[in-house]
């Protein structure tokens, strides 16, 4: 039967379909919807990992029992999962391992835009690129398939507009087991390096004989001659709609590239044209092969592509008729807290008593904006308590009296504890705020070890937030109702001219996603 | 049949995003080969939500270009005034007379946006405006659908039955009642 399905779905499904038994991963956008989904099939054993490098390790340890396994971050979680990313390239599988990125461009919810095409070439392993929802589901299964096949670890990459897109998929969710059995093999899987050394090599003969499958995964589609297009992902079908006569030759398989076909391809038609978002990946390779094209001197390394963007680069033509002057389009709406969020109180407190707030990744993110304006630092999950403590090392016990750190639950849990047990460890004296609204609310109230509750929706061990912190050594604990503004106001004061570490937990859950039944 | 294009605006909280899966499951039902593209942005509410969507005998892209989209439905009218060039010259704006004010986006004192768009383009577009309901404020979007249907002429039974797929069981009844009254 065929179903609107996004790209996100598709991939679960492929995934499904594949024996997937274990899928992992932490919320992200936009890639947080394929675990959302996966977690509805029974059969998958699914978890929110606290971070990245988390879900890729656990994804890691079942592929090594044999089980086909999936580790799904958006693409600046690969960033945080790529430690364990580049020595599974050298050790290979023994069950299907795919890690899916879902990259950013345009910054519709991202810090940046960074392209982790070339991530796959980084850690020399396969990358797959859909350029739909039927596709990003084949390539799943496909991926999986060429996981166990070639011993390697498989990236597929999709972009927003392919994860949050819907199209047709033929959609049949029969699932196939695969059966193979944990094998101890500690010269293949432990890498000191007497057998890293040997698995290098391993590496790079295993990257040639995926250049031949690149080749073969290729499409080619002759029409005009006069011009001819090497593209990918969701570059495809913006290209086909601008070029519908061209000539194309869609790769499907982005690393390693096709270099037969391209060649093949290039001396047959007349004038070739690379289309590509973010980085120029595809061309700046087939430049160092000699083959002449047009590519990034007509779009831009930044941002998202469309067919309106493709088409006034490379045909300077405009379908519209309207003028310039018609096209100044209004302000765009900034972001802000939803009314009434628990968030608010805090950041308004922080701005009358005017000190630098080291924020962090979350719906709080959004205090950097007006009317609040009051957040100075936010660049990665988890920066916040270090580069408080950082600022603390730097200037004196003085900005730590007019400084605080700002961090959500769930980002706490992700990356905040170690930068944390820095501060106590390195006699540090930062405050740190925790805003603990029991959820990871910006990527739609996704459940984290703080919640109590799985990705299932079952109950299960609750971390203490409060408790960890005393753990770690911090005596200055304080818990906050934000909303008692005055209360609340009194004991940051009270905490920022301590000279100890402090850390202070609002206790108000996300308004929008209210487990507990209180305010 | 040539590529047709639907672009859905509005904010966060409003059912954007469903209005848009209905209307796109209605045309792949039709028979249509058909793409939806959603965007939305960092507020879980008021932000703003953009669905796009193109139909036909084959679609490559899900992406509308500037001076295309056959419809726009608008559930604010703020949001339609910002994404009208999208219209192409014969196409249809249907729009919700409600304004969200935001203090980042206009002052009071500015025109109405639905004027604005008059002066703007200077053209007479082919706009409906679909008055404010404040008792079925909740429902805009099915107040939308329900013009919208008439407008491209879909049979009132298949929307209910892509409304059933979309909307929870708890809030069904209600939804299609609003649909079906006129």
């Amino acid at each position: 039967m065929n179903k609107l399905l996004s790209g996100n779905e598709a991939i679960a499904q492929g995934a499904y379909k594949s024996g997937v038994a274990v899928a992992t991963g932490y919320p992200g956008t936009p890639a947080t919807e394929i675990m959302e989904s996966l977690s509805k099939f029974n059969e998958v054993y699914c978890e929110w990992s606290p971070n990245e490098k988390v879900a890729l390790e656990v994804a890691f340890g079942a592929s090594f029992g044999g089980k086909r396994s999936l580790a799904v971050m958006k693409h600046v979680g690969l960033n945080v999962a790529s430690d364990p990313l580049m020595s599974i390239s050298y050790t290979g599988v023994n069950g299907g391992l795919v890690i899916v990125t879902a990259d950013d461009p345009g910054m519709h919810s991202s810090q940046n835009e960074q392209d982790n095409r070339n991530y796959a070439k980084f850690a020399k392993i396969p990358m797959f690129e859909p350029s739909d929802s039927q596709e990003a589901k084949d390539m799943t299964i496909k991926a999986f398939e060429v996981s166990e096949k070639f011993d390697t670890p498989v990236l597929l990459r999709t972009t927003t507009r392919i994860s949050h897109s819907k199209s047709v998929v033929e959609s049949d969710e029969k699932r196939k087991e695969n059966n193979k059995e944990l094998k101890k093999n500690s010269s293949k899987y432990v890498m000191i390096p007497t057998n890293a050394i040997k698995r290098h090599s391993f590496v790079e003969a295993r990257l040639k004989k995926l250049e031949n499958l690149s080749n073969k995964l290729s499409v080619i589609e002759y029409k005009d001659k006069s011009v001819g297009i090497v593209t990918s992902g969701v570059c495809y079908g913006y290209a086909k709609d601008v070029f519908p006569d061209a000539s194309f030759l869609k790769i499907n398989m982005t690393y390693p590239l096709p270099f037969d076909i391209i060649k093949s391809f290039s001396d047959k038609v007349d004038k070739l044209y690379v289309i590509e978002e973010l980085d120029p990946f595809i061309e700046e390779q087939l430049k160092a092969e000699g083959i002449k094209l047009i590519g990034k001197e007509k779009l831009s390394v930044e941002g998202e592509l469309s067919p309106d963007i493709i088409r006034n680069a490379f045909l300077k033509d405009n379908i519209n008729e309207y003028s310039d002057d018609q096209l100044k389009t209004p302000k765009k709406r900034l972001p802000k807290m939803c009314n009434g969020c628990s968030h608010i109180p805090i950041f308004q407190i922080l701005k009358k008593l005017d000190v630098v707030v080291m924020g962090d990744i979350g719906c709080y993110t959004l205090a950097a904006l007006p009317p609040l304006n009051s957040m100075d630092v936010q660049l990665n999950m988890g920066l916040s308590i270090g580069s408080m403590h950082g600022l603390d090392k730097a200037l004196g016990k003085d900005i730590s009296k007019k400084a605080v750190a700002v961090i959500g639950d769930s980002t706490f849990i992700h990356s905040g504890i170690t930068s944390l047990i820095n501060v106590v460890y390195n006699k540090g004296i930062s405050t740190i705020i925790i805003l603990d609204n029991r959820s990871t609310a910006m990527t739609g109230f996704q459940d984290h070890p703080s919640t109590g509750f799985t990705i299932d929706g079952s109950s299960t061990k609750q971390i203490d937030l409060a408790n960890l912190v005393k753990s770690i050594g911090i005596t200055n604990i304080k818990i906050v109702d934000p909303y008692n503004a005055k209360e609340t106001e009194k004991i940051i004061k009270e905490e920022l001219a301590k000279e100890e570490p402090s850390v202070i937990i609002t206790n108000q859950p996300c308004l929008l996603n209210n487990k507990e039944g209180t305010k | 049949m040539n590529t047709k294009s639907i672009l859905i605006v509005g904010l966060g909280g409003q059912g954007v995003n469903k209005l848009g899966n209905i209307i796109a499951d209605i045309l792949l039902n039709k028979g249509y080969d058909t793409k939806l593209s959603c965007i939305k942005g960092m507020a879980q509410r008021d932000g703003e939500v953009i669905i796009e969507i193109r139909y036909g005998s084959k679609i490559y892209s899900s992406r509308i270009s500037r001076g295309e989209a056959d419809y726009i439905i608008a559930l604010e009218k703020y949001e339609a005034l910002r994404n009208i060039e999208f219209l192409n010259k014969n196409g249809t704006l249907l729009v919700y007379n409600k304004l969200i004010p935001d203090d980042s986006i206009m002052k009071e004192t500015e025109k109405d946006p639905i004027d604005q768009i008059h002066d703007r383009l200077n053209l007479k577009y082919n706009i409906r405006v679909v008055n404010e309901n404040k008792k079925h404020e909740k429902f805009v979007n099915i107040i939308l659908l329900r013009e919208f249907i008439k407008i491209i002429g879909i049979h009132e039974e298949r929307c209910v039955e892509s409304m059933q797929k979309h909307i929870p069981n708890n809030f069904i009844e209600e939804n299609i009642n609003l649909l079906r009254s006129h």
